[in-house]
């Protein structure tokens, strides 16, 4: 049962990624996008990821995802119209990320990794502990980057200087 | 194949669709999705290398690269509505010059 939810949500991914390189307007694309991460989601659930699961239904498709839906409705409203986006070097844009592909498959089957998914309860409680722990100092710092990045974003989408876009 | 591979191939597969959206598209916020995309598919490795480990880490790791990925999309997004408002285009290649132009 659980095995069947997996390759399910891995056909959604895989799907709509795929669909993502295909479609032409920047809105479905994104839609597109949400669907992936929705399904990574679930994937990482299944996995015993739960605070992970979360973190990316919130985070990615409660945040980055409006964030990006926010700045195509702004840039259509400039253009006038819905955003078509245009492929350039498609031949190459292949060969280079089937490239990489192929490379990635070979190095995971030369380490020869005998992963078997161990069941073991990766639970919320060790997450948070080893958080405030061991990694509390990334944590912080984190803290501070997306503070700095908050600010920084803001300052730069406000139009503090008025006489440069006229 | 075992689930592990195939949640490899995945991860693979996610990181080569990003890669040519990243690559192909005339468009910066495509691209800025295509990254998305990137960072989302090293995240499912940490979470599914993390499987079969007594420790955290691997979960740790993802949350940062999450944490960093948000970060990087708000600024990224910003400087997009500034070339906006700027240049009146979104193609990456047309955004040329640093001086203001007459």
């Amino acid at each position: 049962m659980e095995q069947a939810v997996l390759y399910i949500l891995s056909g959604i991914a895989a799907t709509s990624a795929v669909a993502m390189i295909f479609v032409r307007q920047v809105f479905y694309a994104s839609l597109c996008l949400l669907a992936c991460l929705l399904a990574l989601a679930g994937i990482y659930g299944i996995m015993h990821a739960g605070f992970l699961a979360i973190t990316q239904v919130l985070i990615y498709a409660g945040g980055v995802l409006v964030l990006i839906v926010f700045a195509i409705v702004v840039t259509n409203r400039i253009e006038g119209k819905p955003l078509h986006v245009e492929s350039q070097h498609r031949f190459i844009g292949f060969l280079i990320s089937a490239g990489i592909a192929q490379m990635l498959v070979w190095g995971y089957h030369q380490t020869g990794f005998m992963i078997s998914p161990s069941q073991t309860e990766k639970e919320i409680k060790p997450l948070g502990v080893a958080l405030f722990t061991d990694y509390a100092a990334p944590f912080e710092m984190g803290g501070v980057l997306i503070l700095v990045c908050l600010i920084g974003a803001a300052l730069t989408a406000s139009s503090f200087k008025k006489s440069s876009h006229e | 194949m075992s689930e592990t591979d195939f949640l490899f191939y995945l991860g693979v597969l996610l990181f080569c669709c990003g890669l040519m959206i990243v690559f192909t598209k005339k468009n910066a916020l495509l691209i800025l999705m295509g990254i998305e995309l990137m960072l989302n598919a090293a995240n499912l490795n940490l979470v599914l290398f993390n499987q079969q480990q007594t420790g955290m880490e691997g979960q740790l790791f993802a949350l940062f690269v999450i944490l960093v990925a948000v970060c990087e999309a708000a600024v990224g997004i910003a400087i997009i509505l500034r070339v906006y408002h700027y240049y009146k285009s979104a193609v990456p290649d047309q955004v040329s010059d640093l001086k203001e132009h007459e």
